[in-house]
């Protein structure tokens, strides 16, 4: 059966060369049938690539481990959805994850494309058919998952305890997918270049690619994050971590991309800019699959050190030649002959915006790389660790909340002082009520979060303003109308209220993390079943100590009741100590409960059964929870500008106003 | 035995998807008046919408006949909505 995976690997290589072959001709020739041929290779690569994908899940389930890479990543007691997140666990079957949704990605767009965009899709699929090869091939003949060992060991290896954790079934797919979603952006791009189509049909073709990459890619890293703080046990849910860096790069790029967008679909702005970030957002991609297939990171998703690396490393370099050949030769087509920017404008701020990202992104680039460079170079070991990264951080959040707070307020083409300084009163009001109470309550110790909070109020201000202004228009409405109306500002211009929503949830994102960086508090305490400590304004009792132990888990779990000082009950936390079979040492599991102030968070570090006592490393991380509720609105606002834009319609007798109630129900021809 | 024969089909279905197309007659053809149709049995769905709304609405006379025979006001009123539609197609064009 192994073997059958191995052909059908090789067949998914050869639909997608063949794909490539056909594209190129189609495009010299100008011929449709040639193109179609292309496509349908691309359609024969997902279909030989999804039986290989099957065939590897087969063998997991089946627990064939005379192939290598089952025998690594799993063993006879591993549950089956662990047993199906195994497939990704490790290089060989992560790769072949990334040619295989690559080949889906692809099909898609011959499907969705092939009418829309005739001109660019030889081109296009051209692109996405080297990239599938090239991903397809290094699947083959450096990281084939379908190898066998030439014995049949009794049990495998187990997959690494650190990775045996739901997180694992959801994690590693969102961001897969997210980072191969950008290589559809980058196939267009391309195909603009070639075909000299450099007006902004490419920016408007692609922009749900990038959003939902984007989209996707944010949810990858937000569960990584969650994943983190709840399993892992060190408190804390980013850590610049190498891999989790390289994972930010290209959503950074992308969130810029995102806004230029914007501005040349609008205005044909900044056409080479918006090319130039597609480029880099793919090849930020595809280094950080070499980032982590290399082995030259050292890091918690680090696989070891493999030859896919160097292939890798010749993909980006190829993707920067490649880039920076085309635009140069493109640009005197692509000279911005649209008015300058002047004055305070929305589009200055879209532009300051991109500096900031930029900013940021080049030094987390720079942060990541920088300990691989002295290696190579000095084969000394030196690590870029977190008070680098914060001094760069800091900055960057602080002018991103201004610029959350002024884009609302700002008009396009040029701000007239009158109009903005009556729109930007009560948000600058409401970020010096904000500073001075937050420096009055804490003493004025944390100048910076002071800062950061006033600054945080001061963009919540305008974006809540935007949503008021939306539903109010100009005349007050009755209450009941809220809701409606407010649904109705995503139906009738979703990007701005959908990217209105993003805004917020940075904001909120930004105070979640504000305050737990500045008042998370640690404490130890030893107790015994039925004793209490005080931490911060809770009582925690330590209620229960119970163990359990089956065929392939030993465990002892601790329960502790939360209560508020003032009496009122809190709930309760479960954190556990647990050895798998398989495993070395004892892991722990986390217990938090989290409240709107803060995350009551435990770990058990130390259990002794004779006396039913155990220590508990107790934290108190406040405004967690708004952390994960601006995430929440992060996503939630992507998917909301992924909606397409309704006309507002106007009904002006009664006999219209029941036509648009039918329009409204989907009839859409009716409007 | 099995595996050698899900090869043997999977390698013919691929090389059937890839040589259709190429086996037909190529899907962009010129007419002998000169005027250039894409038979193409793919229809883009954007110009089918547009068809279709010019089909439904065919004249504003024609669906202001409709509009006096019916009694229902909804269908009256969609009937008068795509009258204007299409009084405004045949503006554009």
């Amino acid at each position: 059966m192994a073997e059958f995976g191995t052909f059908t690997i090789l067949l998914g290589l050869a639909a997608a060369l063949w794909a490539a072959i056909a594209a190129w001709i189609g495009h010299r020739r100008g011929e449709q049938r040639w193109v179609r041929s292309a496509e349908a290779g691309l359609h024969g690569a997902l279909l030989s690539l999804t039986v290989s994908a099957g065939v590897l899940w087969t063998l997991f389930l089946t627990r064939d481990f005379s192939v290598r890479y089952v025998a690594e990543y799993s063993d006879q007691h591993l549950s089956i959805p662990l047993t199906i997140s195994a497939f990704w666990a490790g290089q060989n079957g992560s790769l072949l994850f990334w040619a295989w949704v690559l080949a889906g990605a692809a099909t898609l767009v011959t499907v969705r494309y092939r009418h829309r965009a005739r001109e660019l899709m030889p081109v296009a699929v051209l692109v996405l058919a080297l990239v599938l090869v090239a991903f397809t091939a290094l699947v083959a003949f450096t990281s084939n998952p379908f190898e066998r060992l030439g014995f049949t060991p009794a049990d495998g290896a187990g997959l690494n305890p650190m990775l045996q954790n739901w997180g694992m079934i959801y994690h590693p797919p969102a961001t897969f997918l997210g980072y191969i979603g950008f290589t559809v952006p980058f196939a267009f791009a391309v195909a603009a270049l070639v075909t000299g189509r450099l007006d902004a049909a490419w920016v408007r073709l692609v922009r749900p690619w990038v959003l939902w990459s984007w989209v996707l890619l944010g949810v990858g890293i937000i569960l990584g994050a969650r994943w983190a703080y709840t399993e892992l046990g060190w408190g804390g849910y980013w850590a610049w971590d190498p891999v989790e860096n390289v994972s930010l790069l290209p959503w950074l790029t992308a969130t810029a991309y995102l806004h230029t967008a914007v501005l040349q679909e609008r205005r044909g702005k900044l056409p080479v800019w918006n090319l130039a970030l597609t480029f880099t957002t793919f090849a930020m991609t595809v280094f950080g699959t070499f980032l982590v297939r290399s082995g030259v990171a050292s890091s918690v998703h680090a696989f070891a050190e493999s030859s896919a690396g160097i292939y890798l490393l010749g993909l980006i370099v190829t993707v920067i030649i490649a880039g920076v050949a085309l635009i140069t030769w493109r640009l005197p087509q692509l000279r911005d002959t649209s008015a300058r920017i002047s004055g305070l404008s929305r589009e200055l701020l879209i532009v300051v915006t991109n500096a900031v990202l930029m900013v940021f992104t080049l030094a987390i680039f720079w942060g990541t790389l920088f300990p691989v460079i002295t290696s190579v170079v000095q084969g000394r070991d030196v690590t870029v660790g977190e008070p680098f990264f914060d001094l760069v951080t800091i900055p960057v959040t602080l002018a991103l909340l201004v610029l959350f707070g002024l884009a609302p307020a700002v008009a396009w083409r040029r701000a007239r002082t009158h109009g903005l300084q009556r729109r930007l009163l009560l948000p600058v009001g409401a970020a010096l009520v904000a500073g001075l109470a937050t420096a009055l309550l804490d003493g004025g110790r944390n100048p910076l979060t002071n800062l950061t909070l006033s600054l945080s109020a001061f963009a919540l201000a305008t974006i809540l303003m935007e949503f008021h202004l939306g539903v109010h228009g100009r005349g007050l409405r009755a209450i009941r109308d809220h809701i409606p109306r407010l649904l109705g500002l995503f139906r009738r211009d979703p990007r701005r209220y959908g990217g209105a929503v993003v805004h917020l949830g940075m904001v909120l994102l930004i105070i979640g993390v504000a305050l737990d960086v500045t008042y998370r508090s640690d404490e130890r305490h030893t107790m015994a079943v039925g004793e209490s400590v005080e931490v911060g304004r809770y009582v925690l009792t330590f209620e229960d100590l119970s163990s359990e132990m089956t065929q392939t888990r030993m465990s002892l779990a601790a329960t502790l009741g939360v209560a508020r000082q003032s009496g009122s009950d809190a709930g309760s936390l479960t954190t556990e100590r647990y050895l798998n079979v398989n495993q070395e040492d004892p892991r722990t599991a986390v217990g938090v409960r989290s409240l709107v102030r803060e995350d009551v968070y435990v770990i058990l570090q130390e259990v002794d059964i004779d006396s039913e006592t155990a220590s508990f490393s107790i934290h108190l991380h406040p405004g967690v929870l708004w952390l994960w509720v601006g995430s929440g609105l992060l996503v939630l606002g992507g998917l909301l500008a992924l909606l397409p834009a309704r006309r507002e319609e106007r009904v002006e007798t009664p006999e219209l106003a029941a036509v648009a109630a039918v329009g409204a129900d989907g009839d859409e021809e009716v409007r | 035995m099995l595996f050698v024969l899900a090869a043997g089909l999977l390698l013919v279905a691929v090389a059937l998807l890839i040589l259709r197309p190429l086996l037909a007659p190529d899907t962009e053809v010129a007419p002998a008046d000169g005027t250039h149709v894409d038979l193409d049995p793919d229809v883009d769905p954007d110009a089918d919408a547009a068809s279709d709304t010019a089909t439904d609405a065919d004249t504003a006379e024609g669906a202001r006949d409709r509009v006096e025979a019916s009694e229902d006001p909804l269908e009256a009123a969609i009937a008068v909505r795509r009258a204007a539609m299409a009084a405004r197609e045949g503006g554009r064009r």
